[in-house]
């Protein structure tokens, strides 16, 4: 060995003197922990690429296929095909018969009368009119606001029964 | 180390743990502990972005580039908690004396040799048997007719003499 050569051997052991033994190991040690994550790391990051290219091929693929099969002019059937999915649980609404005793009834307690309009044909005709149409002589006698009688006298002395 | 070989990192650490020590104690201006923190963020930021170089000095000069910006990182930390203004100015010129990485170990060698003069005559006889003869501990300990534990204990005392000379040295050339 030549003297510089003894120097840095020298010059290490000076500047390690008093250093920690355990400092150069426990680096180390996490220096290799550090390392071994990285290269996990890369591994996990190795293989999700390579599923990622497997992933992109299979649609490549699938999707040269698809369009091969296009080009085949498979007939298109004549119907429409619909697909339908049950709903979910939680989206169908159920229903049941109440029991008898929550269940209200009612009747009609009144009478409904119906009225339709009068024949059109018929006439009102007035006290003169009435009189007119009877060949006898007659009278009419007020008995109230809304009642009359009709009373015709026959030329024999014999009066007819009144009119109401 | 690119694929995360453990081996690979024990021969890392073999070769370089050392020398980028010692390259980060002449940047931090001999504050060891700012050394050391700054040795584990660069170790760890070497395991983040480590790649392929050509050769070794490629190599090197991105592991001091490494840890040069792991120092500055830790510096701005301890600056916000300590406000050592003062002490940073100090280190950004350090660090750019620093910066001539091919002197550096010829720098803390001088530096070291420096140290070495500064001890007493049995000392510097001690450091000279051990470190550049090659004689043993027990060849030592047999010619001083004193036991090996002996020895050994003052060796470890005139390192550490050393490495406090060479620390105080680096920690005052910016204002030399």
């Amino acid at each position: 060995m030549n003297r510089r050569t003894d120097q840095d051997h020298l010059l290490g052991e000076v500047l390690s003197e008093g250093m920690p033994g355990e400092f150069r190991e426990s680096l180390l040690t996490e220096t290799l922990r550090l390392a071994r994550k990285r290269r996990r790391v890369r591994q996990v990051r190795r293989f999700s690429s390579a599923i990622a290219a497997l992933v992109i091929i299979a649609a490549v693929m699938a999707g040269i296929l698809t369009s091969h099969r296009g080009s085949v002019q498979t007939p298109r059937p004549g119907y429409q095909l619909i697909l339908t999915a049950p709903l979910p649980e939680s989206q169908i609404v159920t229903t049941r018969a109440l029991p008898n005793n929550q269940i209200v009834t009612s009747v009609s307690t009144a009478n409904i009368v119906s009225t339709t309009p009068g024949n059109p044909d018929v006439r009102e005709i007035s006290d003169e009119e009435l009189l007119a149409l009877v060949p006898q002589p007659a009278a009419l006698v007020r008995l109230g606001p809304h009642r009359m009688e009709l009373v015709i006298v026959k030329a024999d002395n014999q009066t007819q029964p009144p009119v109401n | 180390m690119v694929r995360g070989d453990e081996a690979a990192y024990r021969s890392f650490y073999d070769a370089y743990f050392n020398r980028l020590f010692r390259y980060l104690l002449v940047v931090a201006g001999g504050n060891e502990e700012m050394a050391r923190e700054a040795l584990q963020s660069a170790l760890i930021r070497v395991v983040h972005h480590v790649k392929v170089f050509s050769n070794d000095a490629e190599f090197w000069g991105w592991l001091t580039t490494l840890a040069r910006s792991a120092l500055a990182d830790d510096r701005r930390k301890h600056r916000r908690y300590f406000a050592f203004l003062d002490r940073f100015t100090r280190q950004v010129e350090i660090e750019s004396a620093g910066r001539n990485d091919t002197h550096l170990d010829e720098h803390l060698g001088s530096l070291l040799q420096r140290g070495i003069a500064s001890l007493d005559d049995e000392e510097q006889r001690l450091v000279e048997q051990k470190y550049f003869a090659h004689r043993s501990v027990r060849e030592i300990a047999d010619e001083l007719q004193t036991t090996e534990k002996a020895v050994e204990s003052k060796l470890s005392r005139i390192r550490g003499k050393l490495k406090g000379a060479v620390l105080a040295q680096l920690n005052h050339e910016p204002q030399n």
